[in-house]
């Protein structure tokens, strides 16, 4: 797999380049600047802090990237024409999909690796109890950041980099809140036609509340039994789907 | 046949509320064979880009069918013998020239030391070896072209495939690519090349198609195009006999520095000659009429472009 392998290491190379450090060392920057302010704060209280803004921040910033970088990915190439001089090459589509796909994943798996160790470390500094969950933790956020980069690859095959940037980020929103949703829909009768509906957004909508689990980290209380495997598979099959829906997509494409 | 062409038909969609349709190509027929080269003629906008992506797999046909090397454009193994240079090439251009052809090569599957020595050589060949570790964003268009002329080389490839290979480059890198063409030719390379120049596809190909408005108008080695229709030759003579020429019952036309008569037979030509020998005439030139190709053009262009 010479090729995909290609196509893989020029895309981490491009998001590396473009603007992955300046993330990692903003980042660096906003923790700093708030451990100045933490002080008065009891060493629970800090610890509890530090890991929720923490992880919210990799969150927040991987998804971020996932979005800005992802939305280029296949329309930039066909808008800039450089798709012209590598499709008519020995090179599937679907492979350069894919080549893609895991390029800008590696790319930002570095990224969370990068900010994950900046939390850890700063969580030694400041000398709270550092509990292995963290790492399930910034694992589970690779997956949601994954599965934005797999969401907005699919949209990017058909849409300008705006629109599905913007349709990848209200995914992300709503799919965040699909817990919430579930708990307040459960407090109001609905007709079957309204429940058959619900049901179905929920199908198609990934649920990213099922892969939040800062909670369980900051508290350090073990997850269900079969929890952490099902959401896993879930995040793997929703993204697999996404790249499915985007190669048949981009299979059919006219480039000029 | 490397390269065969059925009855293809392709019209682009454009209007976002409204579907409008643009017809680029109208039924589109030719084939070409090995160790040939052909070139594809036509105006601005008469579908040579769309053809040479077509037999890409850039694009796909509306009817009609494309094939190379007997396969479908966009099967693997007819790409991996392929090589194609895009009209007015673009690269990533955070990549130097040697990062850029590594990564084409790669996608040949193409591995580690070949790569390398691969690269080297294409980089020497269309003179960009000074250039090999500066970022293309740098480049200016005729050194981008070069770039472009490169990847479509990594390869070895068996059929060239090139949209407008010329434009950008300077008379120098003009000369150079024709001879980096003729080269190839000599090795037996399956050629095709879009052009407005005429010159350019007189110098280089065994057989062209004119292209106009989607159809292919002529199409033929040179030799017999232009031997269908009238030949004839050319006396060029300074202007300041124009008084004199006037006197003789002659075909004539002006040019910014010179009279050019015109003949339709060698005998004709000879015995004006003769003429304008007797009576001390300076000569600048005599010669075969050598834009042939560009009356077939503007003739077929004027007959198929109306409509
Ligand atoms: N992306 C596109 N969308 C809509 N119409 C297009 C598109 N590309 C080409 N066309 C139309 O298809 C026709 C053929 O265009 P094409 O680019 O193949 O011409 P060409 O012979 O390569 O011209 P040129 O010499 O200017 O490069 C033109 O009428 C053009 O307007
Ligand atoms: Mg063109």
């Amino acid at each position: 797999m010479h090729r995909i392998k290609a196509v893989i290491v020029n895309t981490c190379r491009e998001a590396i380049r473009n603007k992955l450090l300046y993330t990692v060392v903003f980042f660096l920057i906003i923790l700093l600047g708030i451990s100045s302010i933490l002080g008065s704060f009891t060493m629970g209280e800090v610890s509890r802090f530090v890991i929720n803004f923490g992880l919210a921040g990799i969150e927040l910033l991987g998804v971020t990237m996932a979005i800005v970088t992802g939305t280029g990915i296949i329309y930039n190439e066909i808008q800039r024409k450089t798709i012209f001089t590598i499709i008519p090459k020995p090179i599937k589509r679907w492979e350069f999909i894919l080549g893609k796909f895991l390029g800008l994943s590696i790319a930002l798996l570095f990224q969370t690796i990068l900010m994950l160790i900046v939390v850890i470390l700063f969580l030694f500094i400041v000398g709270a109890r550092v509990y292995p969950i963290i790492l399930l933790g910034g694992l589970f956020i690779y997956l949601i950041i994954i599965l934005t980069i797999s969401i907005t690859i699919f949209f990017s095959t058909f849409s300008s980099p705006i629109l599905s940037g913007l349709f990848a980020a209200t995914i992300y929103f709503i799919g965040n809140s699909l817990g919430e949703l579930e708990v307040l829909i459960s407090r109001i009768s609905l007709s079957s036609g309204e429940r058959l509906l619900i049901d179905f957004f929920y199908i198609i909508l990934p649920n990213f509340s099922n892969l939040n689990i800062k909670n369980q980290v900051v508290h350090n209380t073990a997850l269900p039994g079969g929890y952490a495997l099902f959401s896993i598979l879930y995040a793997v099959a929703y993204m697999l789907f996404m790249l499915l829906l985007a190669t048949l997509i981009f299979e059919k494409k006219e480039l000029y | 046949m490397i390269i065969e062409v059925k009855n293809v038909e392709k019209s682009y969609p454009t209007g976002h509320i409204v579907r409008k349709k643009i017809t680029a190509l109208r039924g589109v027929t030719f084939s070409v064979k090995e160790g040939e080269t052909f070139g594809l003629l036509g105006h601005n906008g008469a579908g040579k880009t769309t053809l040479l992506k077509l037999l890409t797999g850039l694009i796909h046909p509306d009817s009609g069918e494309v094939s190379i090397f007997g396969e479908s454009p966009s099967s693997l193994r007819a790409k991996q013998k392929i090589g194609f240079l895009p009209e007015n090439p673009y690269f990533y251009t955070y990549l130097t020239p040697r990062e850029i052809l590594t990564f084409y090569g790669e996608l040949f599957s193409i591995s580690g030391k070949d790569i390398q020595n691969r690269v080297e050589d294409i980089l020497k060949t269309v003179n960009l070896s000074s250039w090999a570790d500066i970022p293309i964003k740098k480049f200016s268009k005729g050194m981008i072209q070069r770039v472009g002329v490169a990847q479509a080389l990594i390869n070895d490839p068996e059929l060239l495939i090139l949209d407008e290979p010329m434009t950008g480059l300077d008379p120098v890198g003009r000369k150079e690519l024709k001879e980096i063409i003729l080269s190839l030719k000599e090795h037996g390379k399956t050629i095709i090349f879009s052009s407005h120049i005429l010159s350019d596809v007189e110098m280089i190909c065994d057989r062209v198609a004119i292209l106009i408005k989607g159809k292919i108008v002529e199409e033929g080695d040179i030799e017999s195009l232009t031997a269908k229709h009238s030949t004839g030759y050319e006396i060029e003579i300074p202007k300041k006999y124009l008084k004199w020429v006037e006197q003789q019952n002659l075909h004539f036309k002006h040019q910014t520095n010179s009279l050019l008569l015109e003949f339709s037979t060698r005998e004709e030509a000879d015995k004006f000659l003769k003429e304008l020998l007797r009576e001390d005439i300076e000569i600048l030139s005599f010669c075969p009429r050598r834009i042939l190709l560009e009356d077939l053009f503007m003739e077929g262009y004027r007959r198929y472009a109306q409509d």
